[in-house]
């Protein structure tokens, strides 16, 4: 089915930009373009990075295929981590790690200490870009309602699965924010009676609901006009089947790195697949869902390899996020963090989990993998929180990874 | 431009939790109080400032606290997080949040805000007010000393297995406070606090277990050390000079407070300088502070042969001269001590009896101690402040000394007396407690909920079987420290954990009400409503967030509109009203030319229906004047076309209210119930049935009040269930997986053309429930015992059923297939890309078809598992190996066998006729023949895995669940959950730190579970699809408290 949106479409969106440019007055009076102005000073200038990408990919991995050996150009990867290899120079593989919420399930205690709080894409979007139009943009490939890795608060955030949707939220062009003033108005008196009527945890959602006007009103305010942002990804439109799983995380990759790049965000969590491992990648060779590659005993053959096959291929994509940022020139000011919900996962195992770090610049070191027997993945939030120069609340730094 | 919809002094609930990002350390203030309430403003930039607040909590547990602020720099608030705030021009009042209320004592808590600027610096001398931080408890007179706690050290030396001494000291964590503060007033009053959760031994699990075990600092934080100093003699030391004393300390650590002897060395090292050092070891018995029992459990936890029960203490204390103003060091004053202690053993309930007056009025906490008789003591108890009894079983025959302690923080009374009681009889209950607590809790939990890795242990099992397990496997790795009796004694108190169905008592609910809630409209119900509102003929849906989903289903009840969400709702508006504004509003509106009076159609006409009931009067002028054109320079289309969007994204339209009002004309409801009114009445029927917005006969009916009377609700569900079937293909795509297909795709080498086949097996098994659910004919029993099912020429080709043609669905009677179950959508959606998988197909049969709670494997508990793979290499490729055979042999080996030997492999091998595109089958894809004998475990419940149904094949199964009570109260659960958007006995069972049911409401739904049970058996499944609508459940409401919502 097509779409009938004559406002948002790229080429429109393209075409405004061109024509209009952005005024000197739009200049100073933007918080957005002003902010981009000093993110890129603070670059300049070699201080702490000023973004952060969370990374989920499901499935963990099995730690003797994984494990690096070797440093920099020369670092060996194992059939599980060869995805990485166009990046692995701005990668920290760590290994021996732990987790303490192994298993399926538990997307929810991956990026945050609890099973309620803000998750770590969001705290650290609080942090690092307070006065950005999106705190955090939570980006997902058939995450297929299977378990949120986002919270704000008690509010699971369902991941945007669908690309064109993200791309139209946060590229498209929506006018002046004062054509939309009369509408948000209507809205928020409506919540505000609906609130009055309400007791205990509605009033708490009609609040939320409030502050979602609020931030809308700001963010078309501070982003009239458009932004100063060149070369988006295209959006043509492909559908969003399981035939396209590798296709549609290139693109949620790519407007992920765009986000970062045109100073909407600070902070990107993106998933690819769901925590069931309930997803297929049908130009692999390996023909099945992921979860049954790693149970079922890989048709007698040994050494997993279908698994295997699924995990590279998933760590190609998480590396074509890391280029992305690379080639954008703003992978030294993001530290990217990978996650994952379990170790060996024929056994949901809980050790030798394969969390890994990259970008960073000063700030991490790089192109080699690092022991850290006896931390987990809350110590991994809290060392991408301190390379950013946040302390999370949870965690422990893990040694041997931070410069600086 | 910058117009806020938001007046700036509502107060806001922002649903951040502890973000805590401290980047700055706080600002060391050397005279510590009960509660201080610090500023600072962290980050500065040209149009804006962001500031943090945070409270550290050294007093009692804070709740209910108000600060306020103002600032002089003219900025404005913006936005602020962790705290509720009320704001003006230029001050907030902040509160607690909804799901932070308490302030532990020794916790701190961060708050912050940002104000937006405009030149002006931001004004960093804030003052932070309220009466918490006051200082209300704090100490007399002026401060002349302040402890530097950064250079101030505390060591202890420990022994352990008889002379590996180590050397131990306190810090704090860097950039926090630091572990000793303290100060000497003008009054000689030396006061030290030692912050025991900083013990720094070097080793961190040493370290928790020092604070659980030893100190128990969870409700014993500090140790105080109080001395008298005579000021003259240190007043007369000059620069340099040194002077030897002993000084009488009187020593509060763990509920205890004991005078000890230090001889210690003065240097006065200048003017502003002084230093207090041990000069000998200052030696602290555990004993004398009931801390010996902590030291043996220390023991026994780490394996040790020994520890030392007395420990030699030194210490370097830095002083400097306090600065004018500072107030020193506030130690919470000690309670009264609670005395007559009495006390019996009832021998009928096996428990000891205590009781004694409690003669404090400041006390935050009672400890109760108990021992055996010349043993050591140990707390049994903390008990809230007031407490004054304590009935407690006791795990062995034994003669008992009990004392009492009042807390006023960590500050103790002096004890109670000591009362001896002699119990006659132990209490396997109270063993198993101690065993659990020592030996299971770290893994499974306090309560048995369990952990990340580990199964909760809370619901209902197979006593025999879990004394066997616990006897042979636990505890992991050391199982022969168990034994039969041990085992037998935690069973009984694992036995206590269970949470209990609740049944239905309709003496106890006469009515039961159901909550109060605003559903968010789903994508489906969205685009169905606009496609009836509006005549909208695209995928418009499709651009809104994702939808909620809980457990199975897609559930929008609890879920909050977030920015996102927003700006998404609001480019779907704009998408849809320029869609209509360019068919001139057809066939919603029809106007011969655009003017006002077309605008006033639109809102007399319109905007209701869009609404699903009247406008208030202020919404008829909100959207007046948009539609005629006020904010467009009078285009009244642009106007419409504005209102249009507007309604589209409004929380009238994005909310299903089912809020109800109080009804004091019935007399029936409790005084705090509401009654949906006819228009939300017509609004549930609507979505419930229909999945989309009332029509107009709907509408009516409200509109003449009729919604509240059950013969008319019911006419009208009799009418629209007719028009359900989307809403069942949604249901059962749902519940069984099936919408969900095509993501079990198939080898295409092997089973070519399945892809094509995925979309005519959905509406197959669409189909057939729809037709057991619609047709007041038929029956639950074909729900899985039905010998028909809807085919099509494809499919019957495909399944081999002769005598089918065209495209067209029709009924075809069969008999090896038939129903939900026994068919292709649900055998292929569980089978693997060649095989079927037995696993998948019988867990799904287990929690979907019986809701029984199989739980999840447990993480890591599979040892060398590439090598049984290895060891199997051969067995699996051997072509005469059948897939039932291969999954037992890969769940052969313990603790796989727990779930997999009963629960799992019998009831999904009995489902290996059908292979893994859904068709019936007899051999295998090598030819072997296919061996579908299966026994399904515990049927009723999942605990009694004593009972036992066999059958072969998939159809028997069928057969099997169609008498089972189970199954038969399983479906009702299930739509129950659908339909009200909350489960029967849980929110959200996911996640086990959200939203809890209340009881009450629990009791009264499963009494609503009853009704639908009945009309699904005694009736129809129809009947029961038409009774939600009379559900009291539905037609009433409460304002339910929700617990853990915080």
């Amino acid at each position: 089915m097509s779409r009938h949106n004559p406002i948002v479409s790229r080429r429109h969106f393209l075409a405004t930009v061109a024509g209009s440019g952005i005024s000197t007055a739009l200049l100073r009076s933007s918080p957005l373009l002003t902010g981009l102005l000093y993110a890129r000073s603070a670059e300049a200038q070699g201080l702490m990075p000023t973004r952060t990408v969370a990374i989920y990919v499901p499935g963990g991995g099995i730690h003797d295929f994984w494990a690096p050996s070797g440093q920099g150009a020369q670092m060996q990867l194992g059939p599980m981590s060869q995805g990485y290899e166009p990046v692995k120079t701005e990668c920290n593989f760590l290994l021996n790690m732990g987790h303490n919420a192994a298993g399926h399930g538990r997307l929810p205690l991956l990026l945050k200490a609890g099973w309620n709080g803000d998750s770590y894409d969001v705290a650290m979007g609080k942090a690092l870009g307070p006065d950005l139009p999106f705190t955090y943009v939570n980006l997902g490939v058939h995450s297929n309602g299977q378990g949120y890795l986002t919270k704000v608060g008690n509010t699971d955030v369902p991941f945007e699965d669908n690309p064109f949707n993200a791309f139209r939220l946060l590229f498209g062009n929506t006018g002046p924010g004062s054509e939309k003033t009369p509408i948000l108005d209507a809205h928020a008196a409506a919540v505000q009676s609906i609130r009055q009527k309400l007791a205990g945890y509605e009033v708490q959602r009609m609040d939320e609901h409030l502050d979602a006007i609020a931030a809308t009103q700001r963010r078309l305010d501070d982003m009239a006009g458009g932004s100063s942002c060149a070369g988006l990804p295209e959006d043509e439109e492909f559908p969003l089947t399981h035939e396209t799983f590798s296709r549609q995380a290139r693109l949620q990759a790519d407007i992920a790195v765009a986000a970062l790049r045109c100073n909407l965000t600070s902070s990107v969590s993106i998933g690819f697949g769901n925590h069931q491992a309930e997803f297929r990648v049908p130009e692999l060779s390996y023909q099945g869902i992921y979860h049954q590659s790693h149970h079922g005993g890989s048709n007698g053959l040994p050494d997993y390899p279908y698994y295997t096959e699924m995990r590279r291929h998933l760590g190609s994509l998480s590396a074509y996020l890391i280029a992305g940022l690379r080639d954008a020139g703003i992978l030294d000011s993001t530290v990217v963090l990978e996650t994952t919900d379990m170790g060996h996962a024929d056994l949901h195992g809980n050790s030798d989990v394969p969390f890994m770090l990259a970008g960073g610049g000063g700030r991490l070191r790089r192109g080699q993998g690092t022991p850290a027997n006896g931390y987990d993945q809350h110590d991994l939030l809290h060392t991408a929180g301190l390379a950013c120069g946040v302390t999370l609340p949870y965690g422990r730094e893990i040694p041997g990874v931070l410069l600086g | 431009m910058h117009s806020q919809p938001i007046p700036a002094a509502r107060p806001r609930a922002r649903a951040a939790a502890r973000v805590a990002t401290v980047f700055a350390t706080l600002m060391a203030s050397t005279a510590a109080q009960a509660v201080q309430c610090l500023h600072e403003v962290v980050d500065e930039w040209p149009d804006g400032y962001k500031a943090e607040i945070t409270i550290v909590n050294d007093g009692p547990p804070l709740q209910d606290w108000s600060l306020n602020w103002s600032w002089a720099d003219g900025s404005q608030f913006r936005d602020g997080w962790n705290a509720r705030y009320a704001c003006g021009t230029q001050a907030c009042t902040a509160t607690p949040p909804d799901w932070q209320p308490t302030i532990a004592t020794g916790a701190q808590y961060t708050f912050g805000y940002i104000n937006d600027k405009s030149g002006a610096p931001a004004d960093r001398n804030v003052v932070v007010a309220g009466a918490i931080c006051d200082g209300s408890s704090g100490g007399t007179g002026s401060t002349r000393w302040t402890l530097d706690g950064q250079r101030s050290t505390l060591h202890y030396v420990s022994v352990k297995k008889e002379h590996t001494a180590e050397n131990n000291h306190f810090a704090g964590e860097p950039g926090e406070e630091p572990a000793l503060s303290g100060s000497i007033d003008a009054a000689g009053q030396a006061r030290l606090a030692l912050d025991l959760n900083d013990v720094a031994t070097g080793v961190e699990i040493r370290d928790s277990r020092l604070l659980a075990l030893l100190f128990e600092t969870e409700f014993l934080p500090t140790a105080y050390i109080q001395a008298q100093v005579d000021m003259a003699q240190l007043d007369a030391l000059q620069p340099g000079d040194l002077q030897a004393q002993t000084i009488a300390l009187e020593l509060s650590i763990h509920g205890v407070g004991q005078t000890l002897q230090a001889p210690v060395l003065i240097s006065r090292v200048s003017a502003t300088e002084l230093q207090v050092s041990s000069v000998a070891p200052v030696l602290v018995d555990a004993k004398r502070f009931d801390m010996d029992a902590g030291i043996e459990a220390l023991r026994v936890v780490a394996n040790l042969s020994s520890i030392g029960e007395a420990v030699p203490v030194y210490f370097h204390l830095v002083y400097a001269a306090a600065e004018a103003g500072a107030t020193p060091l506030a130690l919470p004053p000690a309670p009264a001590a609670p005395d007559y202690l009495n006390g019996y053993f009832d021998a009928d309930n096996g428990t000891a009896e205590l009781a004694w007056l409690d003669n404090s009025e400041n006390e935050s906490l009672f400890l109760v101690r108990r021992r055996v008789v010349g043993g050591r003591w140990a707390t049994t108890a903390e008990l809230p402040a007031n407490s004054s009894a304590l009935s407690e079983g006791l795990p062995e025959a034994a003669e008992y000394d009990y004392k009492v302690i009042a807390l006023n923080g960590s500050m103790p009374s002096a004890p109670s007396g000591v009362l001896t009681i002699a119990v006659q009889a132990g209490n396997p209950i109270v063993r198993g407690h101690e065993l659990y607590q020592n030996q299971c809790a770290g893994c499974h939990g306090e309560n048995g909920e369990g952990s990340a890795d580990f199964p909760a242990l809370n619901t209902a099992r197979d006593l025999e079987s879990m004394i066997n397990t616990i006897e042979t496997t636990m505890p992991r790795g050391n199982p022969q420290s168990c034994d039969r009796q041990c085992a037998e004694d935690v069973a009984a108190y694992i036995q206590t954990l269970w949470m209990a169905d609740v049944v239905c008592d309709t003496g106890r609910t006469p009515v039961r009400y159901g909550a109060r809630q605003l559903k968010l409209l789903t994508r489906s119900e969205y685009q169905r409503s606009i496609e009836d509102l509006l005549g909208v003929d695209f995928d418009a849906a499709s651009g809104l967030s994702e939808d909620a989903k809980v457990g199975l289903f897609t559930n929008n009840t609890h879920h909050a509109v977030s920015p996102a969400s927003y700006s998404n709702a609001l480019l779907v508006a704009e998408e849809v009203a320029q869609w209509s504004a360019a068919r001139d509003f057809d066939p919603a509106l029809s106007c011969a030319s655009y003017d006002s009076a077309c605008a006033d159609r639109f809102v007399a006409k319109v905007a209701p229906r869009i609404m699903r009931r009247p406008l208030e009067a202020a919404e008829v002028g909100t959207y007046t004047a948009m539609a005629r054109g006020d904010h467009s320079g009078g285009d009244v289309k642009a106007g419409l076309t504005m209102a249009l969007e507007a309604l589209l994204a409004s929380p009238q339209f994005l909310y299903r209210h089912e809020l109800g009002s109080a009804n004091p004309d019935n007399p029936a409801l409790d005084a705090d119930a509401f009654e949906l009114s006819s228009y939300e009445m017509a609004t549930f029927l609507a979505y419930t049935f229909t999945g989309s917005t009332p029509d107009a006969a709907l509408l009516a009916a409200a509109a003449r009040d009729e919604l509240r009377d059950p013969s008319q609700i019911l006419a009208q569900a009799t009418r629209l269930a007719g028009q359900a079937q989307p809403v069942m293909n949604a249901f059962v795509g749902s519940w069984l997986g099936t919408q969900d297909l095509a993501v079990a795709a198939k080898d295409e080498e092997v089973w070519p053309g399945f892809t094509a086949l995925v979309p005519h097996m959905q509406a197959e098994i669409n189909a057939t429930f729809g037709h057991i659910m619609l047709d007041p004919a038929q029956s639950f029993a074909d729900l899985y015992g039905g010998n028909f099912t809807f085919l099509n020429q494809t499919l019957a080709e495909h399944y081999g059923v002769p005598g089918v043609s065209g495209d067209a669905l029709r009924k075809v009677a069969t008999s090896d297939r038939g129903g939900v179950l026994v068919g292709g959508a649900f055998m292929a959606r569980w089978g693997e890309a060649v095989e079927s998988s037995p696993i998948l197909r019988s867990v799904r049969v287990r929690r979907r078809l019986l809701c029984q709670d199989q739980p999840d494997p447990p993480a890591g508990t599979f040892e060398a598992r590439e090598q049984k793979l290895a060891e199997m290499s051969e067995f699996l490729q051997d072509p005469e190996t059948t897939n039932r055979m291969k999954y037992h042999r890969l769940t052969e080996d313990a603790p796989c066998t727990n779930c997999h030997l009963q629960y799992i492999n019998p009831l999904g091998f009995g489902m290996e006729d059908f292979d893994t595109v859904g068709r019936v089958r007899e051999r295998d894809l090598n030819g072997n023949p296919i061996d579908a004998s299966g026994e399904l475990y515990a049927p009723l419940r999942y605990s009694d895995i004593d009972q036992m149904l066999s059958f072969t094949g998939a159809k028997e199964l069928g057969g099997v669940l169609a008498n089972l009570e189970s199954a038969q109260a399983c479906l009702p659960r299930q739509m129950f959950r659908y339909v009200t958007g909350v489960g029967h006995d849980e929110i959200d069972g996911d996640n086990p730190e959200g939203a809890q049911l209340s009881e009450l409401e629990r009791a009264g739904y499963a009494c609503e579970i009853e009704a639908l049970r009945d009309s699904l058996m005694n009736d129809s499944p129809r009947a029961m699809l038409e009774r939600f609508a009379l559900l009291d459940a539905v037609r009433y409401r409460k304002a339910w408290s929700r617990e853990g919502a915080q």
